[in-house]
């Protein structure tokens, strides 16, 4: 079952066609990374996916319905979550309500609840909590529950940001750089973390340029240049392209 | 024993040793040529028949004071033994530090236990003020602290709270009861309607809009309801209680005035804002807020609708700055257009800076050091009352310096510090 499909996807920033006509479908359950050169549209691919950037031609479908142009918060609460390529945490939370804070879209208790603190909205806030501390034992960070997000190591960021996306329960799951500026103890962390996510029957699109991250856990390769798609296919297949090659390292 | 304690055991020995002294009265025997001990019966008569009694007139105040200082103790020790094992059981309940707003809670109603039985008329009238101005903080926290939104023209919401009482006493003989609930919901209303087309701008350009906002609201009424003052007659204001009900005199002998009914109904108000800006804190509303005021696009991409929430805040800030509106003007029992001018808007931001921006306690903090100590110094020290705004804006330079999370700011940061201590130890 296709859970995602973009058709003919183009993002214009003025002159620059920054995506160009992207076709793209995942299948429920996939792990499929999406390479390329520097400057070559990826991350603008997921912010127009994410609705952070409104699309100027083109179709999103998530699970067969459009959800091109919505809000950001919208598409995550029809289940879309993200991590962003520079860390984006909210600095001056704990860990653990970073965490918590990705569950507002799953979670009910109104302003009027909150404000009395309803037996309602108390049994909400644990229930939220010991999920978000299950996340956070997920993703290895159970030891950092009550320290702020800005005084994390880099790499428990990194971590934190995708327990956070985990938490809005999402079906399809975008990474964006997950394995950037880690050392390769931390790579292969990232890389069994990932498998396990797969594992709960969740999908992950991934920007990576970690060869040993791509090339280790994706079924498919999509790889742009210039905003195009200018190759798809297995690891293997990809790797081989002259096309890729090409893009990569120039002409010969 | 540690060093301190090792002194105050010292102190305690000094003392029992040398209590004796206090009856005994060393005495130069001229005739002898040597010291002689004469016993000072008065002394010793006064202990056994004037301490009796002066126990037995002033016992609730004894009462009070020991109950404040065991409640402090009790609730400090229990909350450190508990606390180890609290944090291994339940991590979130570090969020949640209810020993110590419960001990803060106690401590403010018996503080205005003695407050009305020994403290004179002028101090309740700036007690009850500073405690005005700490709701209006806590109100203001919602926005400026919370959610990040700088909001410059908050008096402009106090104002329409204000004249909403005013208006509805001078046309339809409404009481100070009866005016909270429609202040409330004109004032959030007029909030939610600034806020309609305005919460989508950010930083400065919102604190312009709010400023012209407050301003506007100012010259509205001057030119629609007057400039000359709406004076709310004496059966609206807060009546006094207890004045004839006997029952309560054990512990307020002289009854309660006006002045101290309204102490006590301000003083509610103050827990009760505390209550409820706890609440928010702890719940998804709150931390959504947080989360817009750290990072909005994040908050976005994590199902956060951002504007909706931001709508929200200025919704309930402004309410809240109308209801306190209301009591503002019953205690003052006039409103006019000038009391509301920006500079009061200032002053109430700067209690929420000064305070610590987005902190519970904070906001508590900032009025009392901004309102309260000024007025107690102000009798002390006349020279101060005139230089009160420039010594105000040299604090706040200060503070930006050495201290820009302000006072309370830091009571995250301590959580986060304690429970990690807690982890490693276990």
């Amino acid at each position: 079952m296709t859970i995602l499909e973009t058709r003919r996807l183009t993002k214009c920033f003025g002159g620059l066609t920054a995506v160009d006509a992207v076709n793209l479908q995942v299948e429920q359950g996939e792990i499929v990374s999406i390479i390329g050169p520097n400057g070559a549209g990826k991350t603008t691919y997921f912010n127009c996916l994410t609705g952070i950037y409104p699309a100027t031609s083109g179709a999103i479908l998530f699970r067969g319905s459009d959800i091109t142009n919505r809000k950001p918060f919208v598409v995550t609460r029809l289940g879309v979550a993200r991590t962003f390529q520079n860390v984006r945490l909210f600095a001056e939370m704990s860990a653990l309500e970073n965490v918590m804070v990705g569950q507002y879209c799953r979670t009910r208790a109104g302003v009027l609840r909150g404000l009395l603190r309803t037996p309602f909205a108390r049994r909400e806030f644990s229930q939220t909590a010991t999920h978000a501390m299950e996340l956070l034992e997920f993703v290895g960070l159970g030891h950092q529950t009550h320290t702020w997000g800005r005084n994390l190591a880099y790499g428990e960021q990194r971590r934190l940001e995708i327990a956070r996306a985990l938490a809005t329960q999402p079906e399809l799951l975008l990474l964006d750089e997950p394995a950037a500026g880690m050392n390769p103890q931390e790579v292969g962390a990232i890389i069994e973390l990932i498998r396990k996510i797969r594992d709960q029957g969740k999908t992950v699109l991934l920007i990576e340029h970690h060869m040993r991250v791509v090339t280790g856990i994706s079924d498919r390769i999509v790889v742009l240049d210039y905003g195009e798609k200018i190759a798809e296919g297995t690891p293997k297949d990809v790797c081989a392209d002259p096309r890729v090659i090409e893009a990569y390292l120039g002409k010969g | 024993m540690n060093n301190g304690r090792r002194i105050v055991a010292w102190f305690f020995w000094l003392a029992l040793i040398a209590s004796p002294l206090v009856f005994v009265r060393p005495v130069y025997d001229w005739a002898n040529g040597t010291w002689r001990a004469e016993f000072r019966a008065d002394r010793w008569q006064m202990l056994w028949h004037e301490a009796p009694m002066w126990l037995v007139r002033h016992w609730t105040d004894f009462l009070t004071a020991a109950g404040l200082i065991a409640a402090g103790v009790a609730i400090s020790w229990g909350w450190r033994r508990a606390r180890p094992k609290l944090a291994a059981a339940t991590p979130w309940r570090a969020l949640d530090d209810w020993r110590t707003q419960l001990l803060g809670f106690v401590g403010i109603v018996m503080m205005l236990v003695l407050v009305c039985r020994h403290v004179g008329d002028t101090e309740i009238e700036w007690a009850v003020m500073a405690c005005t101005y700490m709701v209006l903080a806590m109100g203001l926290n919602l926005t400026v602290g919370m959610t990040g939104l700088l909001v410059l023209g908050y008096a402009g919401f106090v104002a329409i709270g204000a004249y909403t009482f005013a208006v509805l006493h001078t046309q339809f003989g409404a009481s100070f009861w009866m005016a909270l609930a429609p202040a409330a919901v004109i004032g959030g209303a007029l909030g939610f309607l600034l806020g309609l087309p305005s919460i989508r701008l950010r930083g400065d350009y919102l604190a312009i809009v709010t400023l012209g906002f407050g301003e506007t609201v100012r010259f509205l009424i001057k030119n629609v309801i007057g400039e000359q003052s709406l004076v709310i007659a004496r059966d609206a204001r807060v009546p006094s209680l207890m004045s004839e009900n006997v029952a309560w005199r054990w512990l307020f002998p002289d009854g309660l005035s006006r002045l101290k009914t309204e102490l006590w109904v301000v003083a509610v108000g103050v827990l009760l804002s505390l209550w409820l800006v706890r609440n928010l804190m702890l719940s998804r509303i709150g931390r959504a807020w947080i989360a817009i005021r750290e990072d909005e696009t994040a908050a976005a991409a994590m199902g956060i609708p951002a504007v909706r929430l931001k709508l929200l805040a200025f919704t309930l800030s402004a309410a809240w700055a109308a209801v306190a509106g209301v009591f503002y003007v019953a205690h003052n029992t006039s409103a006019n257009p000038e009391m509301f001018g920006f500079s009061e808007s200032v002053l109430i931001l700067s209690m929420v800076v000064l305070g610590g921006m987005g902190s519970l306690w904070g906001p508590v903090a900032g009025a009392l050091v901004l309102y309260f100590v000024p007025e107690l110094l102000r009798d002390r020290f006349p020279l101060l009352l005139s230089y009160r705004p420039m010594m105000v804006g040299a604090l706040m330079v200060a503070m930006m310096i050495y201290r820009p999370q302000g006072l309370l700011g830091t009571l995250r940061r301590k959580i986060e510090l304690t429970a990690d201590e807690e982890e490693t130890g276990s």
